[in-house]
């Protein structure tokens, strides 16, 4: 059973736009996502972090890849990442059945791996698709200049806060 | 992903070494797999095994898997098998992670990796 986790049920203050990629699973697509997810994390979060979150993604999609789509191959892969203040927010999703293989060590490995690359992993599975959300802390140091900026502002063209 | 392999001598020991630059995924680990192969047939007697990992700037669980398919070659052929990846953290990290560090011969540098 899947317990879920707090995060799942409450808002997420996006920061910045998502980024949304939806592509036909084949490996060369899941390899140009990773990049482009690469691209998108780069812009505010720390370089470990990003290795991480971009292999977790990567494991996530090879997964939909290779076991959602056994029966009926090139079906839809969607990756979505969201960025809060606090947090990183990544959504693999697919159309297939997902499964994990028991015997076959590599993509228990990539499972396991992803586990351990996120602070916290839900992954809702059904006969209509797979849905694996990655959850990371990441504090958004962009915030802090964005916030500075408008309030230094507006501290010159009406003076300071009056005090309380 | 890009890869060579060339013979290197240091400390008066000889070695082979597949040298990997780039991303090792799904699309490019068979390359990986090929020239690990060819290196244990080209392997002089004596000779040491090494893949030079330092550049590599992905590695996923197919990457993983290869890595580990190798050790047990060499462990089956009886020839080593030496695994450089210096400080590389998109390489250590999964390694790690996945608790192949006790599995894999991991040296820092080629020359240890040759000389070991």
């Amino acid at each position: 059973m899947n317990f879920n986790p707090r995060w799942l049920s409450e808002p997420f203050d996006d920061v910045r736009p998502p980024l949304q990629l939806q592509m036909v699973a084949t490996d060369r697509n899941v390899s140009l996502a990773r990049r482009r997810l690469r691209d998108w994390l780069t812009a505010d979060v720390s370089s470990e972090l990003v290795d991480d979150l971009v292999l977790a993604a990567y494991e996530a999609m090879t997964n939909a890849v290779e076991h959602g789509y056994a029966d009926c191959p090139h079906g839809p892969v969607r990756l979505q990442a969201r960025r809060s203040s606090d947090h990183v927010l990544i959504t693999v999703s697919d159309d297939g059945s997902w499964r994990v293989p028991i015997n076959d060590h590599f993509r228990g490995r990539g499972l396991s791996l992803i586990r351990l690359l996120a602070d916290d992993v839900h992954i809702a599975a059904g006969p209509d698709g797979t849905v694996v959300r990655l959850w990371a802390e990441a504090p958004y140091e962009g915030l802090a200049h964005l916030r500075s900026r408008p309030a230094a502002r507006r501290a010159t063209s009406l003076g300071p806060p009056a005090a309380r | 992903m890009r890869i060579d392999t060339g013979r290197v001598v240091h400390g008066g020991r000889e070695a082979l070494v597949v040298t990997v630059a780039g991303e090792i995924d799904v699309l490019t680990v068979d390359r990986l797999r090929a020239a690990v192969a060819a290196g244990f047939e080209q392997l002089p007697d004596g000779a040491t095994l090494v893949i030079d990992m330092t550049d590599v700037t992905f590695l996923g669980s197919p990457g993983l898997q290869a890595l580990v398919d190798a050790t047990r070659a060499a462990r089956r052929r009886s020839e080593p098998l030496h695994i450089a990846v210096d400080y590389t953290r998109p390489v250590i990290r999964p390694i790690e992670l996945a608790g192949l560090d006790d599995v894999l011969a991991l040296f820092h540098t080629v020359d240890q990796a040759v000389t070991s």
